[in-house]
């Protein structure tokens, strides 16, 4: 039985001046999605579809709550700087340098604090050395 | 060990508005940012910059037509100085925007209910800022004071300069000018900006004359002349990064 769930995962991110933040306590849930663009190259021969795989990309959408030494500030509220991520899950390390893409908080009626963020690749690294 | 934080308690500065009372959420406070791909012909991944940043804040207001609350200052689709308090607390995480008001939509339920959402979009180019509060929420000066500091802690020194933002309530009867300083040592003081004079209820967002000028660890408001009863919202953001 080698199912396992994802406890504990373990998210760190460089905050403005590259020291990087291990703000696991503060992610409720993240994304890491990862793609790769695709080439159609069905020759006029063939009855199915050919393709073969061209350059990789990844985006990570993350979400979490806020603390009372603003731990995220100097991380999301300044967004210049690439940022190195290094997030390890259960059996398996992620790791590259990302761009802050958007950050939002909301203050929700019942009085709720969080925020999302989104982050892209911009290091150029290929996808199999981005997960390990 | 940290302590997570709730939004309650919150408070929200509109220009010399305190309509904390009349907005139940804000449904949004952020950024976005273009990306440019600039991806070599080298690279088997994606290679990318960060390019033009765009903020904005959203709320969800409650109808009140009284002088100075939401509707008489939500409606006019004009300028705003906007900041959010966390905490109405000395030190508390505020975020602030200026922006222009793009947009008020007013919706009467059938159950005779009463309510407006709106958007304010940034003007000055700048984003969203975060800082803290140097006054406890809104704070009332009755003469000449400074204001407790709050320390930023240990290598918080930067050499980037900062923002501040001042929200004036009220003004008995004078003049006031209020300062933000920083320090060291929470004992020798130096200015680092100064807004200008205050004689009643206003508001201004000021940055340093340098954005090389250093912010140091402790951080407090310093507030002079000859007033009376000034009840005013002080942040100062201090820039971790240089800004343009």
């Amino acid at each position: 039985m080698g199912k396992v769930n994802g406890i504990p995962t373990v998210f760190s991110i460089d905050n403005v001046s590259g020291t990087p933040v291990d703000i696991s306590a503060l992610v409720t849930n993240c994304t890491i999605n990862t793609s790769r663009a695709l080439q159609d190259v069905t020759g006029l021969d063939k009855d199915g579809t050919e393709r073969i795989t061209l350059r990789g990309d990844w985006s990570i959408d993350v979400a979490g709550s806020e603390d009372d030494v603003n731990t995220i500030d100097p991380i999301f509220l300044d967004p210049a700087n690439l940022r190195t991520l290094a997030i390890t899950m259960n059996g398996r390390d992620f790791g590259a340098e990302g761009v802050i893409s958007s950050f939002n908080e909301a203050r929700n009626a019942d009085g709720s604090l969080g925020w999302t963020a989104n982050i892209q690749q911009a290091g150029g690294e290929s996808l199999g050395d981005v997960w390990s | 060990m940290t302590t997570k934080m709730s939004g309650v308690g919150a408070a929200l500065l509109v220009n010399q508005y305190d309509i904390s009372g009349d907005v139940g959420a804000l449904t949004s406070m952020g950024y976005s940012r273009g990306l440019q791909d600039v991806t070599g012909l080298d690279k088997d991944g994606t290679e990318r910059i960060g390019l033009r940043i765009d903020s904005e804040m959203s709320y969800a207001a409650f109808w009140n037509t009284s002088a100075g609350r939401s509707v008489a200052v939500l409606e006019p689709l004009t300028e705003a100085l906007v900041t959010f308090c966390r905490r109405a607390s000395l030190g508390s995480p505020t975020r602030t925007l200026t922006g222009v008001k793009s947009s008020w939509s007013v919706a009467r339920g059938q159950d005779g209910s009463m309510a407006a959402n709106g958007q304010i979009q940034a003007s000055n180019g700048r984003p969203i800022e975060g800082g803290y509060l140097l006054t406890s929420g809104k704070q009332t000066f009755a003469s000449a004071a400074a204001g407790t500091y709050i320390d930023r802690g240990a290598g918080s020194a930067s050499s980037f300069g900062a923002a501040a933002v001042l929200h004036v309530i009220s003004l008995g009867s004078g003049t006031a000018t209020v300062k933000v300083q920083e320090s060291s040592d929470h004992s020798t003081w130096a200015d680092a900006l100064t807004f200008a004079n205050v004689s009643g209820a206003t508001s201004e967002y000021k940055r340093t004359s340098s954005l090389t000028a250093t912010i140091r660890r402790y951080v407090r408001i310093d507030v002079s002349g000859t007033f009376t009863n000034l009840v005013a919202v002080v942040a100062v953001v201090p820039y971790r990064s240089q800004q343009s």
